[in-house]
């Protein structure tokens, strides 16, 4: 038993674990985006057929709200785990080679890196050292640490960037101060619509999904929605003007366009969307075979009287646009001891043959809309959290790729008939460019030294 | 003179300058490989000329913002950073022969963007919802990563195929494998950053225009599992000390997925991104 859990626990720390998780979480995603997402469980049933084993496995799996199903949950909270645990199990190694101490600087050693020269210098000991320190300091641009400097033999190591070892676990890290930020704003944020009619004011923020409303501790009114056009119609900007109250007085106002979202007291409002009302219509009703007509001015919970019958009529509601044919009007007529009777009313269309309601055709003279405007509203005290771990991602990520622990090592004994300076060299990362820099440090000793290569 | 016939002219030269690079691994004339060089340069710039124009045109037209708006000006864009990001690391890494790839892709970009029925090619006002800052700097940033992984696939190829057939006559021309490896390690790294602050930059601009930084929308989604292929390839690489062979085929698969994301996506998938509706 201990063996098992042993073994689980040298997985849940192995990057092969990581990795099964980044996978999981890639497939996981792409399902995402091949199922519509935040559909109700009824709209799934209505789609792929009620009862149907796919509608089944899709709402047992949440799979019409993957990204907040409990196990896409849990896979995010797994990586978080499996970082941290990585990290911890990590840091003892990075620390070893970070106070790594140098003891054996033997050429037999040297001569066996990658990167590895060995320079004949014919000057005395003392000046070879002397030079050797002063041109590796200047072109490699560290100071070398002297470990060996006995009667016959001088050895140094210069290195510099090994604090960029601790790079990664910065940007893990910063994975973390991701997640967390996340979960924060998840938990103790909140994100609806809230919809207001120009010149209302309302306090109410629908959550999205849930049958839920938020009252915000001050009222919104809007004071005026505006869109303008480009030449060629295509849309240019939507505006809203609003004002906040507070026990009904303006205590802040503020213009809202897309992009252009407006913060109160820790809550954002973002144009979103907008749409229109009708507030009153001029209609008229004719009858056909009689040729009377009769002129009413309808607004929508105020029926009308027909003329002086007993028929009312009601101007139910407006669309925008209907099918494609312009601003339609639903208006129906209630005459007691008869079904009632209605239809849409094209506004644009007045000799449409539809127009009819019962034996009347109708025709739009004229009518006035308002507009309401669609804020988006959002409370998100993580999103500073989130900002600061992406800038920290950035940067430590840049620290990893770009900044390296390069390391020299030299080592100065009698040769045949000179000193022989042996040079040697490593590097985690960038290897082009340190090889690059290695043969400049030998190129500018040997130029040092006044002499030429042996053997590399 | 008109954008629209500097960029005709530049879709042609890209296809020119791939001509030229080939010819370089044919004739393997240092004299060839270094015309290519010079040629792709001169197109580069020739290319920016008219990216700047259309810019220009835009106000003329009282319309004015960046040429990044649509599937068009995105494409243009992406032609010309394949050929930068490819140039800067020619020059950095003196390799001038693995150029005829990037070329072909920028070439093929440009003659989809001006020849495809699909694809609309005048300049549009911009929506409200793209009129932001971030916009520039969200397309840029996803751009340079792209490219740069359009640039890791070229490498990667030419990796895969001297490893299969080492004694073919391409083979020689090619540096050694250990080159091409570091080579293509270090563009990887520089798309994954760019990609990152690609990603994160659209986050950002979409919390100021919707209100949420991340909202699982398609494209999204696609470019984190784009991002998670690069880091699994990094992984990989540092951690389990793949390289070369294995390496190069992860690439080659991650530009797929870039290629999903900037394609597929819009064609299969619906969503946010405005690129989608052409
Ligand atoms: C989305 C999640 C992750 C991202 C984006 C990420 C990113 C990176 C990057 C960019 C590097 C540097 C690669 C290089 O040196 O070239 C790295 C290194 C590393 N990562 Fe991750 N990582 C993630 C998750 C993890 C997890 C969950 C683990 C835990 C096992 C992990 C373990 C490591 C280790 C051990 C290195 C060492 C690199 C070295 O010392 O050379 N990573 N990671």
């Amino acid at each position: 038993m201990l063996n098992f859990f042993r073994r689980l626990y040298d997985f849940i720390v192995s990057l092969r674990c990581a990795i099964l998780i980044l996978i999981l979480l890639a497939i996981s995603s792409i399902l995402g985006t091949l199922f519509p997402q935040g559909m109700p469980d009824e709209a799934v049933f209505s789609q792929y057929g009620e009862g149907s084993l796919k509608a089944k496995l899709i709402i047992f799996f949440g799979i019409n709200d993957l990204y907040h199903s409990g196990w896409f949950q849990f896979l995010l909270i797994a990586l978080a785990v499996n970082i941290i645990l990585c990290t911890i199990e990590r840091i003892p190694k990075t620390l070893k080679l970070w106070s790594h101490t140098e003891k054996d600087l033997s050429p037999a050693r040297l001569t066996k890196f990658s990167h590895s020269v060995v320079i004949k210098s014919l000057l005395n000991f003392d000046r070879t050292i002397e030079l050797v320190k002063q041109c590796v300091g200047k072109t490699f641009r560290a100071a070398p640490e002297i470990v060996i400097a006995s009667d016959d033999q001088w050895s140094c190591v210069i290195q510099k960037g090994k604090f960029s070892l601790f790079m990664v676990y910065g940007l893990h890290f910063t994975i973390l101060v991701i997640l967390f930020g996340a979960f924060l704003g998840s938990v103790l944020g909140f994100r609806g619509m809230m919809n207001i009619v120009e010149g209302a004011s309302e306090n109410l923020v629908r959550i999205a999904k849930k049958d839920r409303a938020i009252k915000l501790p001050f009222k919104v009114r809007c004071d005026d929605f505006n869109i303008e056009f480009y030449k060629d119609g295509t849309p240019k900007e939507y505006v809203s003007k609003i004002s906040i109250l507070k026990n009904n007085k303006k205590i802040a106002s503020a213009e809202i366009k897309v992009n252009h979202p407006f913060t109160f007291e820790g809550i954002t409002f973002y144009q979103a969307t907008y749409g229109s009302l009708i507030k009153e219509a001029d209609v008229t009703f004719i009858e056909p075979k009689t040729n009377k007509t009769f002129k009413l001015k309808l607004s929508p919970h105020k029926p009308q009287p027909l003329g002086n019958t007993k028929t009312m009529v009601h101007l139910l509601d407006f669309k925008e646009n209907f099918s494609g044919f312009g601003p339609a009007l639903a208006i129906a007529i209630m005459t007691p001891g008869q079904n009632p009777q209605g239809s849409w009313i094209l506004a644009k269309f007045p000799k449409f043959h539809g127009n009819k309601i019962g034996k009347f055709r109708v025709v739009v003279d004229d009518f006035k809309t308002f507009f309401y405007t669609g804020l988006q509203v959002k409370r998100d005290p993580g999103v500073w959290i989130v900002i600061f771990g992406f800038i920290g991602f950035v940067l430590f990520l840049m620290a990893t790729f770009y900044w390296n622990y390069r390391k020299l090592w030299i080592t100065i004994v009698k040769g045949n008939d000179s000193w022989d300076v042996y040079v040697a060299g490593r590097t985690n990362k960038n290897q082009l460019a340190f090889e690059r820099e290695f043969h400049r440090v030998c190129e500018e000793l040997k130029k040092a030294l006044g002499v030429s290569e042996v053997n590399s | 003179m008109k954008s629209s016939f500097v960029l005709s002219v530049v879709t042609f030269a890209w296809l020119g300058v791939s001509v030229f690079y080939i010819s370089y691994l044919v004739f393997k004339r240092s004299v060839v490989g270094k015309l290519a060089s010079l040629s792709a340069l001169l197109v580069v710039l020739l290319h920016t000329v008219g990216i700047l124009l259309r810019w220009k045109e835009s106000y003329e037209l009282g319309i004015g913002h960046a040429p990044l708006s649509n599937l068009y000006e995105s494409l243009v864009f992406g032609a010309w950073a394949i050929m930068a990001v490819y140039l800067i690391f020619e020059w950095r890494y003196r390799q001038y022969n693995l150029g005829f790839i990037p070329s072909m892709l920028s070439f093929l970009a440009m003659a989809y963007a001006s020849f495809s029925p699909d694809i609309d090619s005048r300049i549009q006002p911009l929506i409200p919802a793209l009129k932001s800052n971030w916009l520039i700097a969200h397309v840029i940033t996803c751009f340079l990563g792209y490219a740069a992984f359009g640039v890791s696939f070229g490498v990667s190829v030419i990796y895969v195929l001297k490893k299969k057939y080492p004694d073919s006559f391409l083979s020689s021309i090619f540096a050694d494998l250990k080159s091409l490896e570091e080579f293509n390690y270090q563009i990887i790294m520089f798309g994954f950053l760019w990609l990152t602050i690609g990603i994160i930059t659209g986050a950002v601009w979409a919390n100021s225009a919707w209100g949420s930084y991340w909202s699982w929308d398609p494209k999204e989604t696609w470019s984190l599992i784009t991002w998670l292929v690069y880091a699994a390839v990094l992984h990989a690489r540092s951690v389990r000390n793949w390289r070369g062979f294995r390496v190069a085929i992860m690439s080659i698969a991650g530009f797929g997925c870039v290629l999903f994301t900037y394609f597929g996506v819009n064609f299969l998938l619906s969503g946010l991104h405005s690129y989608a509706t052409k």
